[in-house]
Parts: C-alpha cells; structure tokens; sequence
C-alpha cells in the first residue's frame, strides 16, 4: 500500500511542477489564472491523499474552503481581466 | 475495498498529471483550459471517492458530497468566466491583425 501511496505523491508531484511551470511562464493573466485553478485542484487532492494515508479525516473542512477559493480567485481574475496586460 | 480506493488514487493522481501536462504542451489559453478543466474535476471527484471507499460511513459520505458537488459547480462556472474573457481578448485581438482595407 506504501507503493500505490508513493506512486500516488510523484504522480501529483509531476502534476504541480507542471501547473508551477506554466505559472511561471503563462503569457498572459488567463494562462496563470487556469493554471492556478488546476494548482488548487491538485492541493485539494494531495489533502484528501493525506487524509487517506494518515487515516485521519479531519481535513474534510480545508477541501471545502479550498474549492470555494480556487472558485473565488479565478472568478475575479477573469471578471476584471483589462484585456490587453501581460 | 482497500484495492478500489487506492486504484481510484492512483488514476486520480494521473488524470491530475494528464492536467498539468496539457498546461504545458498546448498552445492557446483556450487549449490550456480545455486540457485543464476536465482532467481537475475528474481527479479530485475520484480522489474523493477513494476517501470514502477507504472508511465507507454516512458522517464521512455528507461533507464528501458536498465537496465533490461545490467542486463541479464551481469549476464550470470559473471555467465559463475564463473562457469568455479569453475568447474575448482572442477575437479582439483577430480585429486588430487585420490587414488594411483595400481602398487605402
């Protein structure tokens, strides 16, 4: 089971190094933000991971709050956006 | 039960990276969110599947749903703002590298 949670972790890690690279990179604002919302996606994911490797479930409220922020950041980056800023 | 929830784990986990790979690998943003947006709500609705196959019990299905639900109405709904102000700037910006009308 170790393996599967080890395999599991690089899988995720891979992932974030990805969504941090075009972070990075993303020409413009829209790029950060979707890779930001896909970053938060994959916190999200890393704690349910924990949760489960640590038997331990009282992180359920975080997911939560996780998910309505990714919601709440993106929303307003992408409704104030100017258009033309890089 | 054990089995099912770490192969819902790991094949969340590689929808996650299937993600980030689309992030890097396409071109335009609306690629970007196409490659995006799909793979992330799969992930974590299969990461949280796991979570209750790994302690099967209603305390833990309720806050679960609940997760799983605000995640799929609220990534569709960021998704559809991103996509109108990409598809905005896009068509804009087609406007502008237009070339020049022919009586000038």
């Amino acid at each position: 089971m170790t393996a599967v949670y080890l395999v599991t972790m690089a899988l995720l890690a891979c992932g974030a190094a990805a969504a941090l690279w075009r972070v990075g990179r993303g020409p413009s604002m829209l790029d950060r933000a979707v890779a930001l919302d896909v970053l938060t996606s994959l916190s999200m994911c890393a704690v349910g991971l924990f949760a489960v490797v640590r038997d331990d479930y009282s992180d359920l409220p975080v997911l939560q709050v996780l998910s309505l922020l990714g919601f709440v950041g993106s929303v307003s980056l992408a409704r104030f956006f100017p258009g033309r800023s890089r | 039960m054990d089995v099912a929830a770490a192969a819902c784990l790991v094949l969340g986990a590689g929808l996650a990276l299937s993600a980030g790979a689309g992030l890097v690998r396409f071109r335009t943003t609306l690629d970007r969110m196409h490659a995006g947006t799909k793979p992330q709500v799969l992930s974590v609705l299969l990461v949280l599947v796991a979570m209750w196959l790994h302690r099967p019990t209603w305390w833990n299905a309720g806050p679960l749903l609940i997760v799983g639900a605000s995640q799929v109405i609220t990534v569709s709904v960021a998704a559809y703002m991103v996509a109108r102000a990409a598809y905005s700037r896009q068509s804009s910006r087609d406007e502008t590298e237009m070339p020049p009308s022919e009586e000038d």
